[in-house]
């Protein structure tokens, strides 16, 4: 019990601590890229940040199947924030690739770029998992609606990603792909701490979040309760 | 198992005797896509190609899809009929089956009809373009109805079908541009039949969480 | 600083300021609930103490676990 109280303040402590050494590595010891130069080393936000709304994604559904198992109503708030800091995660993962691919193609749009037509898919998509929370009642029947919702999300990332790939071939025939030469231990290196920093970061604010809704919905019974 | 498919069969009867009575989903969808086909024809400039107008061909089965799927839960929501089928002693599933079975059947008639007026007005359809329009039939069918089934329970109803629904129907839509306008229209159909295959195994077993509280 | 160093600065600030973003969105929701808790207790003829006035946008002190005591 007392790890789960303190499960907020340390996955804070822990986001400052790895965030603040990833971003000193990614800046100052990490040697440029011998293909992309110094603009690689967005990488070292970028990537951590998508891979983080994946795991966001992933966490919103194992809770919504979880709340299909067991209707357990506690279930449907913590898939929804899960989805909720996906969303947000999603949206840097999003500015983050869109300032990338200006550095690297001089453009802020690139369609030729699988991994952002994905968010942008996957973008859409769970704004309308709030347009359908916003506008229908509270209740187990939202909870289970909701959670079902999330659970097609995560089939859809990689039937999406499938369906991206396909439609390469005759929306851009053109692949550019960012594999290049393996990566060095020093930046594999620097990779994890930001990796590290960022899935922390997104355990601290999930945690935040999670309580400052909980504290909503307790106040909102307790006026319904004594109005 | 035959109990089963007998309660899919009533239910889905009961859906086509109501259209069949009341004619208010099919004729429209059937206006709305030559409406479509005739508007997309003023849309396109006299040099875009004829894959372009494939493209839209496949919007406008989608809209017409969607049009087809906001009216497919009308008659349970006005009488509150969705309540007592709910209760009725036979598997939620197969109320999706049945809705499932309906909508595709309004589909294919809506295709019926756009597929010969697209060939006269733009360019002749082959055998791709036919085959990737069955297989995404039956996911615009499994996917929508269950999503119909979630729109009809909020409060905005038709303004919320399609935003859940257009994201969902990329895949489809990229499956069947490519059957129909590339080379080798294989692999896309074998996406469009694994599409098919992971949403509606997966609309069959959630959409009892849907109906019920 | 050359273009794409900005560019890679700017990618950083971006991420850090969504997250000030989020800080300053959830400052404003604590108030709200802050504010709810006292128009909650002072419908109920709570007198607190040590909230002579809910004139001060009061602290998380004032919890809904001290409400539903009464």
């Amino acid at each position: 019990m007392s790890l789960r109280n303190n499960a907020g303040p340390a996955a804070a402590l822990g986001a400052f601590a790895f965030l603040l050494g990833g971003v000193a590595l990614a800046f100052y010891w990490v040697p440029d890229d011998a293909d992309q130069g110094f603009s690689q080393r967005i990488f070292y936000i970028h990537v951590p940040v998508a891979l983080t709304a994946y795991a966001c994604f992933g966490w919103g559904a194992w809770k919504a199947l979880r709340l299909l198992w067991t209707r357990d109503q506690r279930y449907d708030l913590e898939s929804y924030t899960a989805v909720h800091m996906g969303v947000i995660f999603g949206v840097l993962t999003l500015v983050t690739g869109s300032i990338w691919a200006k550095i690297s193609w001089g453009v802020w749009w690139s369609w030729s770029e699988q991994q952002l037509v994905l968010f942008l898919v996957l973008f859409l998509f769970y704004s309308a998992y709030f347009m359908l929370r916003y506008s229908t009642d509270p209740g187990p029947r939202r909870a289970s609606m909701s959670a079902v919702y999330a659970l097609f999300g995560v089939v859809l990332i990689p039937v999406s990603f499938l369906a991206i790939r396909l439609a390469e071939n005759f929306i851009h025939p053109v692949v550019f792909t960012r594999d290049g030469p393996q990566m060095e231990g020093t930046m594999f290196l620097t990779f994890c701490v930001c990796l590290a920093g960022v899935l922390a970061l997104a355990t601290a604010l999930y945690q935040t979040e999670l309580a400052g809704k909980r504290l909503d919905e307790r106040l909102r019974e307790l006026r319904e309760a004594l109005a | 198992m035959s109990a089963y498919l007998g309660d899919v069969v009533v239910l889905a009867r009961k859906d086509l005797l109501l259209e069949l009575r009341a004619r208010d989903t099919v004729p429209a969808m059937l206006l709305f896509v030559v409406s479509a086909l005739v508007v997309f024809r003023f849309s396109l400039p006299a040099e875009a190609s004829d894959l372009a107008a494939v493209g839209l061909l496949w919007i406008a089965v989608v809209f017409t899809a969607l049009l087809g799927l906001t009216r497919a839960f009308a008659a349970e929501r006005e009488q509150r009929l969705l309540d007592g089928l709910v209760l009725a002693p036979c598997d939620r599933s197969a109320i999706w089956l049945a809705k499932s079975a309906s909508v595709l059947a309004f589909l294919v008639l809506a295709e019926a009809i756009a597929l010969p007026a697209f060939a006269l007005f733009f360019a002749p359809v082959g055998w791709e373009t036919v085959a990737a329009f069955a297989l995404a039939d039956l996911g615009i069918a499994a996917v929508g109805t269950l999503l119909a089934a979630m729109a009809a329970a909020s409060r905005a109803r038709e303004l919320l079908l399609p935003l859940l629904f257009l994201p969902l129907v990329i895949p489809i839509v990229v499956g069947g541009v490519g059957a129909s306008v590339q080379a080798d229209p294989g692999r896309y159909l074998a996406f469009l039949g694994l599409y098919d295959l992971v949403f509606a195994i997966l609309a069959w077993a959630s959409f009892e969480y849907v109906v019920t509280e | 600083m050359t273009t794409a160093e900005k560019y890679v600065t700017a990618a950083y600030l971006v991420v850090l300021a969504v997250v000030l973003l989020y800080v300053v969105l959830y400052a404003f929701r604590m108030a709200r609930l802050a504010r709810q808790v006292d128009e909650l207790a002072e419908s109920h003829g709570h007198r607190d103490p040590a909230h002579p006035q809910a004139a001060v946008p009061a602290t998380p002190r004032a919890r809904p676990a001290r409400v539903t005591r009464q």
